[in-house]
This record gives C-alpha cells, sequence and structure tokens, in this order.
C-alpha cells in the first residue's frame, strides 16, 4: 500500500466517522447528513451576517466611543483628502467643487516669493554676524500610532509622522493610540492614550538675527505623558501648565499624569519642579519621589479613562488608580518626597500605604 | 453633489467597512479611500446601473479585500460578505423608498429597550467596556452578558427590520 492510499484511506475513515455522528445525531440517513452540515454552515453564515451588520451601524451611532469617527470630522477628513490628492495629482475638482488650479498657482508664486524672502533674510543675517555659532532650528516633530489628531486653527487632521509642530496645536490621542514629540533639542515626550495637549511655544522664533531655539511650552489638559527632557543651553525651561499649577523641568524623566483635575508626577531621573497657585514655594519633586494632586476627590480619578494600553506611564497610573479606593480629598496635597526609592514600584506602594494611611482623614 | 452625497451615505459606507473588518481603525482608513476613490471616479458612476449607496459598497468591498490581501490577513467568507451586502442593499432599497434612515430608526428602537437591556447596550458599546467587566458590574455570568447582547443585537435588527419596512411601531420582543 502506498502513502497515496493510505492518505485516501485516512480521508475517507474521517468523512465516514463524521457521517456517523451527524447519522447517530439527527437520525438521518447518510446522504442527508451532508445536506444538513450545508444548512448549519448556511445558518451559521447567516447568523455571522447580522451580528456584523448590527455591530456595524451600532459602532457608528455610538461614534465608535471617541469623536474621531464624528460625521463631521469624518466628512472633513474625506473633503481634506479629496482636496489634498487633486492638489498633489494636479486634477481640478470638479462636480461643484472649486477648481483649485488658480488657487494653486497662487500659492506657488506665495511660495516663492517667501522663498527668496527668507532667503534675503538669512544671507542678511549672515553677513552682520548673527546666526554665527548658533544651531539651526529644528523643527518639532511628531509621530503617532493611528488614533491621534492635530487641532490646527479650529481644524482637526489626522497625525501623518513626521509632521511638524506648530504653536497652539492640540494633539488629541485617542484610546489605545500613542503619540510622541521630537523635540529640537532631542528631548522627547510620549503622549499616551486618552490626551489633550496644547503646545503654547514649541517652533522657533524667527529675530531679525537668526532663528531662536523653540521653547517647550504646553499645556496638559488630559491624559498621561511620559517625558525626557535633555538639557539643552539654547532651549528654555521645559513647562507644563497643569490644573493649578505649572511643572518645569530642565534635565529629567518624568511621567505626568492629570484625569479630572487630578495630577500625578513621578520623576525617575534629575528632579522637576511644581508651582502650585495655593502654595507660595515651589515643590522640588527629585528622582526616586512621586507626588499625587486631587482636585476633585480620587473616585473621579478612578472613574477617569485613561487607557495608554502599552505605554508604561498609563500602565502605572491604571495601577494607581485601581488601588486609590479610599480617599476623597479636597485638592489636598496627599504625598510628597517620602521614602526615597530604588524604583518606581517601592514609591508607589508607599504612595498607596500612605493614601490608605490618611485617607479616613482626608475623607 | 458629491459632498452631499457623502453627507448622506458616509455613515452606511463606515457602518459597512467596519461589519467587513470589525475593527474602527481599519473601518475608517477603509472607508475614507473608498470615498476619496469614489470621488475620483465618480463621473463613472452611472445612477442607472444601480444606487449611489450599492457603489460605494462596492468600492468598499474591493479595498477592504485588497488591504486583506497585501497584509496576508485571512479575508471574511465571500458567503458572509454577500449576506452582510444583501443587509445593507435591502436597508437602502427601504430607505429609499420609506426615507427613512436606519440610524434615526436605530436610536427608536434603542428607546424601547428594557432597563436592563440599555444598560448592557451603554455599558458596552457607549463606555466599551467588555463582557467580563459587565458581567462583575451587573452581578451577571458572563456567558449570560454574551447571550443578552446577542439577543439585543437580534432583536434590534428585527425592529429595525419591521420599521423601516413600516410594518408597525411596535415595541421590542426580546
Amino acid at each position: 500500500m502506498n502513502a497515496g492510499n493510505k492518505g485516501d484511506i485516512k480521508n475517507e475513515a474521517v468523512k465516514r466517522a463524521f457521517d456517523g455522528l451527524l447519522f447517530a445525531h439527527f437520525g438521518l440517513a447518510k446522504g442527508g447528513a451532508a445536506a444538513i452540515m450545508g444548512q448549519i454552515m448556511a445558518d451559521a453564515a447567516v447568523c455571522e451576517s447580522k451580528r456584523r451588520v448590527m455591530e456595524g451601524i451600532l459602532a457608528v451611532s455610538t461614534g465608535f466611543g471617541n469623536e474621531a469617527a464624528n460625521s463631521k470630522y469624518f466628512i472633513n477628513n474625506v473633503m481634506n483628502g479629496i482636496k489634498a490628492t487633486s492638489l498633489k495629482s494636479g486634477e481640478a475638482l470638479t462636480d461643484g467643487h472649486k477648481n483649485i488650479f488658480a488657487i494653486r498657482n497662487l500659492s506657488l508664486a506665495a511660495s516663492f516669493m517667501i522663498l527668496l524672502g527668507v532667503g534675503g533674510i538669512c544671507l542678511m543675517a549672515h553677513y552682520n554676524g548673527g546666526a554665527k555659532g548658533r544651531p539651526a532650528s529644528r523643527p518639532c516633530l511628531l509621530t503617532s500610532t493611528p488614533g491621534g489628531l492635530l487641532e490646527r486653527n479650529m481644524k482637526r487632521s489626522a497625525i501623518n509622522n513626521g509632521m511638524q509642530i506648530e504653536d497652539k496645536d492640540i494633539i488629541r490621542t485617542y484610546a489605545g493610540s500613542c503619540s510622541f514629540v521630537m523635540f529640537s533639542d532631542l528631548s522627547r515626550i510620549e503622549i499616551g492614550g486618552g490626551s489633550t495637549i496644547k503646545f503654547s511655544e514649541v517652533s522657533g522664533l524667527n529675530t531679525g538675527s537668526g532663528t531662536q531655539p523653540g521653547g517647550r511650552k504646553m499645556c496638559l489638559r488630559e491624559g498621561v505623558i511620559d517625558a525626557d527632557i535633555l538639557k539643552a543651553k539654547n532651549h528654555g525651561v521645559f513647562k507644563v501648565s497643569l490644573p493649578g499649577g505649572e511643572l518645569s523641568a530642565r534635565d529629567a524623566r518624568f511621567i505626568l499624569a492629570v484625569s479630572n483635575g487630578s495630577v500625578f508626577v513621578e520623576v525617575s531621573c534629575g528632579s522637576v519642579s511644581l508651582e502650585l497657585a495655593d502654595k507660595p514655594n515651589p515643590l522640588t519633586i527629585e528622582a526616586g519621589y512621586c507626588l499625587v494632586l486631587s482636585q476633585e476627590g480620587t473616585s473621579k480619578l478612578l472613574a477617569a479613562e485613561l487607557s495608554a494600553e502599552g505605554s508604561k506611564a498609563g500602565a502605572r497610573f491604571a495601577e494607581l488608580k485601581k488601588q486609590l479606593s479610599l480617599s476623597e480629598s479636597k485638592y489636598e496635597e496627599l504625598l510628597v518626597n517620602y521614602q526615597k526609592r530604588k524604583n518606581v514600584d517601592i514609591c508607589l506602594e508607599n504612595t498607596i500605604k500612605s493614601i490608605k494611611r490618611r485617607g479616613a482623614n482626608y475623607s | 453633489m458629491f459632498e452631499e452625497l457623502l453627507i448622506k451615505h458616509h455613515k452606511m459606507a463606515l457602518a459597512y467597512a467596519y461589519s467587513l473588518s470589525e475593527n474602527y481603525h481599519t473601518a475608517q482608513e477603509v472607508a475614507q479611500e473608498s470615498l476619496m476613490e469614489a470621488f475620483k471616479s465618480f463621473d463613472n458612476f452611472d445612477s442607472m446601473l444601480g444606487s449611489f449607496g450599492s457603489w460605494i459598497r462596492g468600492i468598499i468591498r474591493n479595498k477592504y479585500l485588497e488591504r486583506i490581501r497585501k497584509n496576508r490577513e485571512i479575508p471574511l467568507e465571500q458567503e458572509i460578505i454577500d449576506l452582510i451586502e444583501r443587509e445593507y442593499e435591502n436597508w437602502d432599497e427601504l430607505g429609499r423608498n420609506s426615507g427613512n434612515d436606519v440610524f434615526g430608526i436605530l436610536k427608536k428602537c434603542l428607546e424601547t429597550l428594557s432597563l436592563i437591556h440599555r444598560r448592557i447596550v451603554e455599558l458596552f458599546y457607549y463606555e466599551k467596556r467588555k463582557c467580563a467587566e459587565i458581567a462583575e458590574s451587573e452581578h451577571l455570568s458572563e456567558p449570560t452578558v454574551r447571550k443578552r447582547l446577542e439577543r439585543i443585537r437580534g432583536g434590534l435588527k428585527a425592529c429595525i427590520d419591521k420599521k423601516m419596512t413600516g410594518a408597525e411601531e411596535g415595541v421590542m420582543e426580546i
């Protein structure tokens, strides 16, 4: 008996065993088994298609759980895409849309004039010696996983990797996504899921005597960032406006989370300074320490949707949220500068212990 | 003209893309690419050959399959794709005849759900909780939550079908 015959026999055996099983189950003749099996498969397909159809319309009608799929945003995105594609390929928009050739030509002419102007300014600066020895300003670059949005001049667009951030830009990330910002001095921040951050001063300042390196000022309204800030001579202090205060860092690595007015800071390298509206002196949080500020009580903190899946900061914050189940404090500094630690977990443990210990007094 | 059609059909396009991919990001990308493609070849669209909705769905289907092939993923069975298309086509046709909108009707049908079912829908679809989490918070077993979700979907589907055909204004039976 050769190998082919063996295979055929095995297949036949399996088929017969299956037919037998169906026969026993349905009490039908062998010929009917195939028909029954076909019917079962067809029913499964119908069920699956109906489920998918309902999932589709329910997902859309609930906005996929976030505003990225909102009708207006989606339509704008499609229309922007159409316009961008038309510009790229040189096609004119027809069918009731504007003819953009004239606009494109005007834009090209304007760009040319601007280039001439910028070139002139650079040459002037060079001959005046203004830009001598000063590093050229590099843009603040942005990359993102899908789900990141850039809001510029009231218009929203999906983040394209390598985009440059301008002053007043707002970045929004949705659950599960995360974005990275690389500053011109190679400092970087990771923006976790469910975050909203506004950049107030990041682009280079164009002065008469050259381009100043970009500042690093932003406002974290909600969400979580994991920052690695380098000490750069020509750059300003890294500043983040927070609910009820402002954080400054020059050479530090830290995690910062804001949720419903509550703030969590954890420093792993260097130190950060935190100025609070109701404290006369700034607090310095050094490496190995963490701080929790709660404005509306930890119950709000627990309810917050901060799901930076996969990001270290998000995981830590989620852990903290899970365990902070006691306190209902009103803007109280729950913990600062406790026991110095070697790793984050000890700090977290101490934070939780402390909150549990003091929880009754603050509730 | 295209913008008007886009406003009218984009939700269904998204829903269709989601039905095929069952992934929000993929659905959005596929729908967006397809609508852009539709714009580019809008001159080829012939309303005598079929509705705009079914034309768009054809493009979405192709884009979805193209994406699957590119990413070497396992495609949805052709039979299921055809059945999904039939469901959407049916709603499309009923909508054209009666002037009803599926999403408006869905909203009405959701209002007819019992409190416990509405709660499950809110937790699952709006708050994006997992079945296990819902089971824990509602003191139910996980299979019960899954079963109830299945029944809710079936009930909503029947409710939409009835209302689209104008058969009755009835309350959902789940």
